[in-house]
């Protein structure tokens, strides 16, 4: 019975799959066709063959991916579906093959430009620091080794933690603080960063509906100065609504579009196999997590 | 009672070697305060406790072949560690597995080797050390060692800082976050090498994490945290120390003593993350 019911989702996806359009190809063709010439600035981040494997597991298997300034990018997927993964190949971290390029220069040449929001679980935050020295963090890569902070640092301390509304907090110690506020902090210090590529891992995730409004206002203020920001996320109706662009994956690409382009039943369970849901004749579609 | 009192205090300090070993434990206090900090911090309390051991056949081996034993007891420290890293990479060991295993295969190696050729001796001091045998060459090696690791760590102190704290955000700013791993483990077999003929192993351990976990009960900084711990640990010291003259104990494991029960006592006593606090508190302990 369980078997049955589980065939019979396998083959509706595999159908799904089978009628999907590629956007992927559509996307990238979109980005140098004559037709969108006004629309055609250069990218700002491109991957290319990026493959990830840890041991025996593939992560991520060729993906290829241009993405503009001036846009809030989704990444959605299930659970293990990479999306973090993507983001730390982005970054450098895993031990992937393909290339990472920004306006055309590898990541060496151009890491000051990517700030980067980890996922506030990853970290202790027992740890004996106040919100500004956390934030400070962002500025170490700029002022090297050896030296302290100079006063431009510790006026983008400021203006970054007044941006989340936490400068009030800046002398608290970090295990004061709630889930909501770490992650405004952990905002403020990818602010202190000043890259203008954002690459933020479940900021929505375990954060209280205030600091959800200030962290999404804060992006949307981002994109309009021209950065670009990608959000791994399981939150859909945030990807849905607040993205300019949606990206899924499940240990490859399996789409990206505008989110009216990617939130199809098609796409969906395309994305998430058997935990996606569709009832009423494709109209409502329910992911399983 | 003040007779009492320069019995116990003032009459000891007259004896050479009673400075002797005050200026070796506060010297050491001064390094183990920063560097032990961060061992607590960033979890190496085990792993400090399993290199102290493990040196021990680099002890042997280079008082059996004539070696200086400074040299010795490092390269064994780095043969060992490397074990312990390579070991860990099989997920089916694992970390905590193969530092338990690597360490006390390599102290097992150091007591058959003394065994073998009758220094039985060598092993007491190893654990205890001869903290009244320690003579002004000593010192100075201590201080100029301490002077380096603290230099080090002075230089690396914002990298450390978000290494500790978030080894991905490092990795992420393009830290070689290997590197200073694998410096930060450097520096602290040096601390412990050079402590050892002195204090021995169990009290550089206790330097090295008893005091910093005692310090991180009483404050919530790390400044302070450092600072605390330095004071525990120099306290702890020439307390024990005088204690050891005035009642003719071994002067390494009486500090011990001394060091662990101020711990047990934060433990309890601390007001805002001991036992008793925490169980008088009536509101959550995180505030928001």
């Amino acid at each position: 019975m369980e078997n049955k019911r589980r065939n019979e989702l396998d083959k509706s996806k595999l159908a799904a799959f089978n009628n999907l359009p590629d956007l992927r190809e559509v996307e990238l063709g979109a980005d140098c066709g004559p037709e969108c010439a006004e629309e055609c600035q250069p990218s700002l981040l491109e991957i290319r063959g990026l493959n990830v494997a840890y041991r025996a597991n593939v992560a991520l298997r060729d993906v290829n991916l241009k993405l503009r300034a001036g846009q809030l990018v989704g990444i959605i997927g299930p659970n293990g579906a990479g999306k973090s993964t993507l983001l730390k190949s982005i970054l450098g971290m895993t031990n992937a093959t393909g290339q990472i390029l920004i306006e055309g220069q590898p990541l060496k040449q151009a890491r000051q430009r990517l700030a980067y929001v980890p996922q506030k679980e990853e970290v202790r935050w027992d740890f004996p620091v106040t919100v500004g020295d956390v934030v400070m963090m962002g500025r170490y890569k700029r002022i090297g080794w050896v030296w302290g902070p100079g006063k431009a640092d510790h006026q983008a301390v400021e203006e970054a933690l007044e941006q989340v509304e936490m400068l009030p907090l800046k002398g608290r110690q970090i295990s004061q603080l709630s889930g909501g506020q770490q992650q405004r902090v952990f905002m403020a210090r990818a602010l202190a960063q000043q890259g203008d590529i954002i690459l933020l891992d479940e900021p929505l995730t375990g954060v209280d509906v205030t600091s959800q409004e200030v962290i999404l206002n804060l992006l949307h203020r981002l994109v309009a100065d021209g950065k670009l920001i990608l959000m791994a996320t399981h939150d859909l109706n945030a990807a849905s609504q607040e993205c300019d662009m949606v990206v899924c994956i499940n240990r490859r690409l399996v789409a990206m579009g505008q989110p009216s382009e990617v939130f199809t039943p098609e796409v969906l369970t395309a994305t998430y196999g058997g935990r996606a849901i569709t009832l009423n004749g494709n109209s409502s579609t329910f992911i399983l997590e | 009672m003040l007779e009492e009192f320069n019995q116990f205090f003032i009459e000891p300090l007259s004896a050479p070697y009673v400075q002797q070993a005050l200026f070796e434990v506060i010297i050491l206090s001064l390094v183990v305060a920063v560097l032990g900090s961060y061992v607590v911090l960033r979890g190496l309390s085990f792993l400090s406790l399993a290199l102290s051991h493990a040196i021990f056949p680099g002890v042997v081996l280079s008082a059996l072949l004539g070696f200086n034993f400074l040299l010795g007891s490092l390269v064994v420290g780095v043969v060992v560690s490397l074990l312990i890293g390579i070991a860990s990479r099989n997920v089916r060991v694992g970390h905590d597995s193969a530092i338990g295993s690597i360490y006390t295969g390599a102290f097992a190696v150091g007591i058959v080797l003394i065994s073998y050729v009758g220094l039985n001796r060598r092993l007491s001091e190893f654990l205890f050390g001869r903290l009244f045998g320690v003579g002004w060459d000593d010192i100075v090696i201590t201080a100029v060692v301490a002077t380096l690791v603290l230099f080090l760590l002075w230089v690396a102190r914002k990298e450390l800082l978000l290494l500790s704290f978030d080894r991905n955000m490092a990795q992420a700013q393009g830290l070689p976050v290997n590197w200073l791993e694998l410096g930060f483990l450097a520096l602290m077999a040096l601390v412990v090498v050079v402590a050892l003929p002195a204090v021995g192993n169990i009290q550089i351990v206790a330097l090295l994490v008893t005091s910093p976990a005692t310090a991180r009960l009483l404050t919530d900084q790390l400044r302070p945290m450092m600072i605390i711990s330095g004071l525990l640990a120099m306290f702890g010291g020439v307390f024990g120390i005088l204690l050891a003259v005035r009642f003719n104990l071994v002067p390494g494991a009486t500090v011990v003593v001394v060091l662990t029960v101020i711990f047990m006592l934060a433990y309890f006593f601390s007001p805002k993350h001991g036992v008793l606090a925490q169980f008088f508190s009536k509101s959550p302990i995180k505030t928001t």
